[in-house]
């Protein structure tokens, strides 16, 4: 009787529209659970009637306390549904291991096959291998999102994972990703941002995506020409890593430095590499021999040290520049409050990193806790991004997702693949960038073809929110918004449409056939999570 | 919409539109289009832009082989001259198109395609994020502009009616910022049909949810934020321009070319766009986004395996298609090609080129001046390059975007879309 519960708490039981307008008007109880919805609609990828519970019953302040400790919860389901993903745990130098000992080997061809088969057998076994993390690691990241019951670790995770982002189409980064995943975002997303810096800078994964391992003091025209087309071999610098680093990862675009600070910055980083021989493959390595000797300066500071330390000062001089400080609060807000930053709290967070010198459990739980968080005009503001919209309608509606890859194609659809944003910006989180029209159609088809059972591997399964609707005939509409919209604050242009259309079988619901009680479910199921309000969070 | 509209949107009447003006050509569709009661299905002047993301190397794509300078710059990566293996596809004794880009050099051979050489932005930016919005928006360094240039001049030239949602496209279902705006513009999804269990029409299902007009009177009830209305009139948007746009798009034109399947998705996008265009629906803006040319590494040169070889192919053979899709109404469509910044001059330590400044933009079309090079070329010489490496920048784009929206949309001069802007007296000229 949850639903029943939840509608008298809202007083809306026979009422015409759901909540009045103003919210001197609204019962304490009702701000109350306003505002651990809207808490949970910036924690959570998704809120069901249970998560309010859950936080109802521990409070606020409790249940944030919580989830900012996640290795105390434990995570059964997630552990579950992930055995069998071989490639989660495989460091770099693991996964070369594995492609070298798994590698199919030449032989002669299996039974019924001929040598050209028995090849290409060979060879997509070999692709398989070599796309497993590729395929694996954003499946979990999935499967985390909807499943884990650390949701605000996996909905934090998403903002590092998009501020440092790495892409899996290039080459090498599939064999990196995840460790990277695993010992770089996971291990330090509460701990320091300058512990975060220092491992996304040494980790293959990035020293790979931005090109930085083959960046190298330039060498003398002369020999550049004469080793110019030697395969494999570099003779110069690179600056994609240095200027990426600045400009998204730490102070902001032209934020305190130039073109030639890109130049000496990647002349600071030359020689931060991936070990490539046989006791070093795919580890961070300095090459002395790649690295620029001689004077540098970057922003302004004179660089002191050598060698690999240079590379090292910078990175924590760069965590701890005052602009980065600004830039990642801005950033940080702007994912957990509003596209458009509030500078209060803005201001909140950079006094909480000066303060616990750049925690990022602190800097977040000051944003979360602060009243400002709850202001009127941040309330259902925010529009899901396709990873949150496809993670949050399968929560919703208890979806058992036995095998991930439709949905990982779906979220393609949207262009959203977790692990394959090609800039190195990573996914937005703006409304802006993802409520173009037309995406609208994108949406309604996945929720039509999840409760339609048409997405392969996944299954929903209505029958409890059925059993509920029939015993509540006369409250059909509210028993399924308590079940699918239960973050949600439905507004009255959803719901008119919606009630008309409940209304017309609101009398046949107890003398219907399963099949078309169950035809029924789908439809109304599929309205909700395709309304306005569910894209918003 | 008027009943003669609605007749074109159908696939017969469509059908009809298309082999006429094959049949009869371009000013014959044009006139007997003119002559109909509705003069909405006219095959206005279309604008296709393609946005090449990620700072497209411009010297080893209109290649000035005949600089020595180039050779010095570039040792492992030059293209070779005219008369070699593998060698440009020379326009004259500076320039000529990356071997790869034959369906280029066709186009300017047909005196279809203009190439200005040292565009880009005045700003010296080079973040692509930055610059990508500075080309997006049409302004230079100013971050208050969120409106794509392409989404003004549709909102300047409104009527007003419910044309809108057809007027522009973006051929991809994310919208390029350029299209971004007040101006209502579809992002077509990659997947056209929209069906439930039964061959339902999904999109009716949600007739009803999006219907509301954005001026319902009573209560604001919660969650009813100033922008509901507008995610509803997005919603209204994908349903109406969806549901007319799905047989355009999905039905083959009568006499249809075929197109590679290469470069992505671009030969299905341009291929599509034709489709629209064919249709005389009165679709005037088309937005392409192709990405994938951030080539800080093995860029590659002459070689058919290499990378830059194999996406200038594919971005070729789809353009000198599509020109060739639309034979007869090539003097109605202007197409641009753009990106944010050009390359380093020199390469890099990996056989590739890092982010530069100025590059050479291409203008295609029935009505552009081809076979001509555009702009003050600024040379490879460090004094008169941008900051000793990178090409300067002789043409500010926004005068290319300027001629395009006067001398073929025909914007009225009064109205002026970029902000504290003013057009040099000295045209480029590059239409008719």
């Amino acid at each position: 009787m949850r639903s029943l519960a939840w509608i008298v708490a809202w007083g809306l039981l026979g009422v015409g529209p759901l909540v009045a307008a103003g919210a001197d008007e609204v019962a304490p109880d009702a701000a109350a659970n306003q505002r651990i919805r809207h808490l949970l609609r910036r924690t959570t990828f998704g809120v069901r009637a249970a998560d309010v519970e859950e936080v109802k019953r521990l409070g606020v302040e409790a249940w944030l306390d919580r989830q900012l400790d996640p290795e105390a919860i434990p995570d059964r389901e997630v552990d579950d549904r992930l055995q069998g993903y071989e490639s989660l745990k495989l460091s770099g130098p693991e996964y070369w291991r594995m492609l070298e000992e798994r590698a199919p080997r030449d032989g002669p061809p299996g039974p019924g096959e001929d040598r050209i088969a028995a090849a290409q057998r060979r060879q997509a076994e070999l692709n398989r291998l070599r796309e497993m993390a590729a395929r694996e690691v954003p499946a979990s990241v999935l499967l985390r999102a909807v499943y884990s019951q650390r949701q605000l670790q996996e909905v934090m995770l998403d903002f590092w994972r998009n501020h440092f982002n790495v892409d899996v189409s290039k080459d090498d980064v599939r064999y990196y990703v995840a460790e990277w995943e695993g010992q770089v975002l996971r291990k330090h997303l509460w701990g320091s941002f300058e512990d975060l810096l220092m491992a996304t800078a040494k980790h293959p994964a990035m020293l790979y995506y931005l090109d930085n391992h083959v960046s190298q003091a330039p060498l003398a025209r002369a020999d550049r020409v004469l080793r110019g087309r030697d395969e494999g071999r570099t003779n110069g610098l690179n600056e994609n890593y240095a200027r990426e680093l600045m400009e998204l990862h730490t102070v902001g675009v032209d934020n305190g430095y130039e073109q030639e600070d890109v130049i000496q910055l990647a002349m600071v980083l030359t020689g931060w590499s991936i070990g490539n021989a046989a006791a070093d493959r795919g580890t961070f390595v300095f090459r002395e021999g790649y690295h620029s000797r001689g004077p540098k300066k970057v922003m302004g500071k004179t660089v002191k040290s050598e060698g690999v330390d240079e590379g090292e000062d910078m990175v924590r001089y760069l965590a701890g520049h005052k602009n980065t400080r600004q830039f990642v609060c801005t950033k940080l807000v702007r994912f957990l409050v509003a596209d458009n930053p509030p500078e209060s709290l803005v201001q909140v967070g950079v006094d909480a990193w000066g303060k616990s010198k750049g925690n990022l459990r602190a800097v977040t739980k000051a944003i979360l806790t602060h009243p400002d968080f709850y202001a009127p005009t941040n309330v259902m503001t925010k529009a899901k991004t396709p990873l949150e919209f496809v993670a949050s309608a399968l929560r919703v509606v208890g979806a058992d997702v036995e095998s991930p890859q439709a949905v990982m194609t779906r979220l393609g659809d949207m262009y959203q693949e977790v692990y394959r944003c090609e800039d190195p910006t990573g996914y937005s989180d703006r409304a802006v960038d993802w409520m173009d029209p037309g995406v609208l159609a994108v949406r309604w088809q996945f929720a039509a073809d999840l409760l339609n059972g048409r997405l392969p591997g996944v299954k929903v399964d209505g029958s409890a929110v059925l059993a509920e609707a029939r015993q509540n005939p006369e409250v059909w509409e509210y028993v399924l918004i308590d079940a699918l919209l239960a973050g949600q604050q439905p507004g009255t242009l959803t719901m008119a449409p919606f009630r008309k259309r409940v209304n017309d079988v609101r009398r046949e619901v107890r003398q219907m056939r399963p099949q078309d009680r169950q035809r029924e479910f789908q439809v109304l199921a599929t309205l909700l999570l395709g309304s306005p309000e569910f894209q918003r969070q | 919409m008027s009943s003669t509209r609605r007749d074109f949107l159908t696939g017969t009447a469509v059908g009809a539109l298309g082999a006429a003006g094959l049949s009869l050509g371009a000013g014959s569709l044009l006139r007997s289009a003119a002559a109909a009661p509705d003069s909405t299905i006219a095959v206005k002047p279309v604008t296709v832009v393609v946005f090449l993301r990620g700072g497209q190397d411009s010297l080893n794509t209109f290649v000035p082989y005949g600089d020595p300078r180039y050779y010095d710059l570039r040792p492992t990566i030059a293209l070779p001259g005219p008369d070699q293996a593998n060698g440009v596809l020379a326009v004259d004794k500076l320039f000529g198109f990356h071997p790869a880009m034959k369906g280029f050099k066709q186009l300017w051979d047909e005196k279809l395609l203009a190439c200005i050489v040292n565009t880009g932005s005045p700003n010296g930016s080079r973040s692509h994020f930055d610059c990508q919005d500075f080309m997006d928006f049409g302004t230079v360094g100013d971050k208050s502009v969120h409106e794509g240039w392409l989404n003004r001049y549709l909102g300047a030239t409104s009527a007003g009616g419910p044309e809108g949602d057809f007027r522009a496209l973006a051929m991809q279902g994310r919208l390029p910022r350029s299209l971004r705006g007040d101006f209502p513009v579809l992002a077509v999804p990659d997947r056209l049909t929209f069906r439930g269990d039964n061959g339902e029409d999904v999109l009716s299902l949600f007739d009803d949810l999006y219907k509301a007009p954005p001026s319902m009177k009573g209560p604001r009830e919660m969650g009813a934020r100033p922008d509901e209305d507008a995610l509803t009139q997005n919603g209204r948007t994908t349903i109406d321009t969806l549901r007319r746009l799905e047989s355009i798009l999905t039905t083959k034109a009568q006499g249809e070319v075929k197109y590679p399947l290469t470069a992505g998705r671009l030969g299905a996008q341009l291929q599509k766009t034709a489709r629209v265009i064919k249709s005389g629906t009165g679709v005037q803006i088309v937005g392409i986004d192709l990405g994938g040319w951030d080539t800080h590494i093995n860029e590659g040169g002459p070689a058919e395996t290499d990378n830059m070889w194999r996406m200038l192919d594919g971005v070729s053979q789809s353009v000198g298609t599509f020109f060739d899709d639309i034979k007869d109404l090539r003097k109605n469509v202007t197409m641009l090609i753009v990106t944010e910044f050009g390359r380093t001059n020199e390469e890099n330590g990996n056989r590739g080129t890092d982010h530069g400044h100025g590059y050479t933009m291409f203008a295609i079309g029935g009505n552009v001046k081809g076979g001509k090079v555009y702009g003050e070329w600024g040379g490879l010489e460090p004094a008169r390059t941008y900051m000793n490496r990178d090409l300067a920048v002789t043409t500010d784009y926004r005068t290319v975007f300027s001629e395009v929206l006067y001398d073929h949309m025909k914007l009225h001069p009064s109205k002026q879309l970029f902000p504290k802007f003013t057009l040099p007296e000295a045209k480029l000229g590059l239409f008719a």
